[in-house]
């Protein structure tokens, strides 16, 4: 299944009547396994900033997120024959980029546990926050909300895992408690659990902040 | 049941219903504008490799575990070598060529009942030499030694000093670990050397007090009440003993509170 880099994708006879916008998610996977690979760019465009924004949220490294947002959805293609409709897709490809998060994770660990530049350096040093070039005036406020942001972001870095997971899909994802069980292959009662949990801990490293 | 449930999820929200809101405000960032054609160009390579993994992780799942086995090993296997935990291990301790007399020297309690190897034992007293028990010549005078019962067991080091302290060589002085050394016909003990002077002494503490005195002992000067404090330059104490070669020929003696120095 060769893809054209130019995103003439299939041929028009392939396609649906129905534009791609307007297809369900399950729909569009069905069109690219049929070999429509205008749909699975059309998956893309559904997909690619909530993933990329959950993953950044995740990881607290934007460049790293965006790495991981284009390896899920080469993933997601190339499995797309395996996936089956018994369950929503945004689970699906939501699941995936939280394992590849969670491998990055442990990757970095390590790194940090061998690398002898790791030994003294400091967490600081190692999360580098996102700041898109900007040539504006930087107004006092603005200032404010994006220290406030680059803390908050931190904070939720330094969560663990069981509880960042969960914290960032409910509260900045805003997806359901069901999703997220299924993301996270927990029970609903845990889920919530976790995310009443998280939250707390963040509470308590925010408290200046409410 | 959904009243149970919402209840659980308003309860979750409840008290942390600010954090969450603060979470919510948080601004929502963007894929790059390339990020399509970069996921393409991904696809168009084929299907993602493995990341290499580092050969360091593999080295390590297998080198700990031999670290481990080698330590563990090692500590088991110096212990058998060396251990102080063997008890009564028999030590047959070679006694080398005899001479015409030998005599085979122990105190009664180091001395094991002799196996068929042993010969005869013969118990000497501390330093009347004359006096061994041996009655011919032996030809074959192997030692078998037994080390004393001792809580803490034995060694191999310690059966080999056991062998020494068995040692009938000539010249050797046997230390049976009693307070009399027990000394071999080639050795003289330090009554002989003085009868072979022409002196009598006894041992009184701080030397031996010369009880009569005669031969060329006395022609040198030597006199009764003397007491002698080293022959040769040696400390003479109660069991010393001299090398069958001994050529005695100076003594320091102290008479009347004053050291003096007789040439014999």
């Amino acid at each position: 299944m060769a893809f054209d880099m130019a995103g003439s994708l299939g041929t028009e006879a392939e396609r649906s009547s129905m534009p791609d916008e307007k297809l369900s998610d399950h729909q569009l996977i069905e069109a690219t396994k049929a070999g429509d690979e205008a749909a699975f760019g059309e998956i893309m465009n559904r997909y690619r900033s909530p993933i990329t924004n959950y993953l950044y949220r995740f990881l607290n490294d934007y460049e790293e997120a965006v790495d991981l947002a284009q390896e899920t959805f080469v993933r997601v293609y190339f499995a797309i024959d395996r996936y089956h409709t018994g369950f929503a897709f945004s689970t699906y490809i939501y699941r995936i980029a939280t394992n590849l998060a969670i491998s990055e994770i442990r990757r970095r660990k390590r790194r940090k546990l061998l690398s002898l530049t790791g030994l003294f350096q400091s967490e600081d040093d190692s999360q580098v926050e996102f700041q898109p070039a900007d040539t504006r005036p930087i107004a006092d406020a603005e200032l404010v909300d994006d220290e406030r942001s680059k803390i908050i972001g931190k904070a939720i870095a330094a969560l663990p895992e069981k509880y960042r997971i969960p914290v960032v899909l409910r509260d900045i994802d805003g997806r359901t408690y069901e999703e997220i069980a299924e993301i996270m292959q927990l029970g609903l009662g845990t889920t919530k659990s976790r995310i009443s949990r998280g939250r707390g801990l963040l509470k308590e490293k925010l408290q200046h902040y409410l | 049941m959904l009243r149970e449930e919402k209840r659980l999820q308003d309860f979750a929200d409840a008290g942390e219903e600010n954090v969450a809101a603060m979470l919510g405000t948080l601004k929502r960032v963007d894929a790059p504008a390339d990020f399509d054609f970069r996921v393409r160009a991904r696809i168009a390579q084929g299907r993602p490799a493995e990341k290499r993994v580092s050969w360091f992780p593999a080295f390590a799942r297998v080198a700990a575990p031999a670290l481990m086995l080698a330590a563990v090993g090692g500590y088991f296997g110096y212990n058998a070598l060396y251990s102080t935990g063997t008890v009564n291990v028999p030590v047959v301790a070679d006694a080398g060529p005899v001479a015409p007399a030998p005599v085979v020297v122990a105190t009664s309690n180091e001395i094991a009942p002799a196996p068929a190897a042993t010969t005869e034992v013969a118990v000497r007293p501390p330093v009347n030499t004359e006096e061994t028990v041996a009655g011919t010549p032996k030809k074959d005078t192997t030692t078998v030694a037994k080390k004393p019962e001792t809580p803490e067991g034995g060694s191999v080091d310690m059966a080999l000093r056991e062998t020494n302290t068995l040692s009938t060589r000539p010249g050797n002085v046997v230390n049976t670990g009693n307070s009399s050394p027990v000394i071999p016909t080639s050795t003289l003990s330090v009554r002989e050397v003085f009868s072979a002077m022409g002196i009598r002494a006894s041992f009184s503490g701080t030397g031996w007090r010369v009880s009569s005195v005669s031969g060329r002992a006395a022609a040198a000067g030597l006199k009764t009440g003397d007491i002698i404090e080293t022959v040769n330059g040696r400390s003479v104490g109660a069991n010393i003993v001299f090398d069958e070669k001994f050529l005695g020929s100076i003594l320091r003696v102290k008479r009347d509170g004053a050291s003096i120095q007789i040439s014999l």
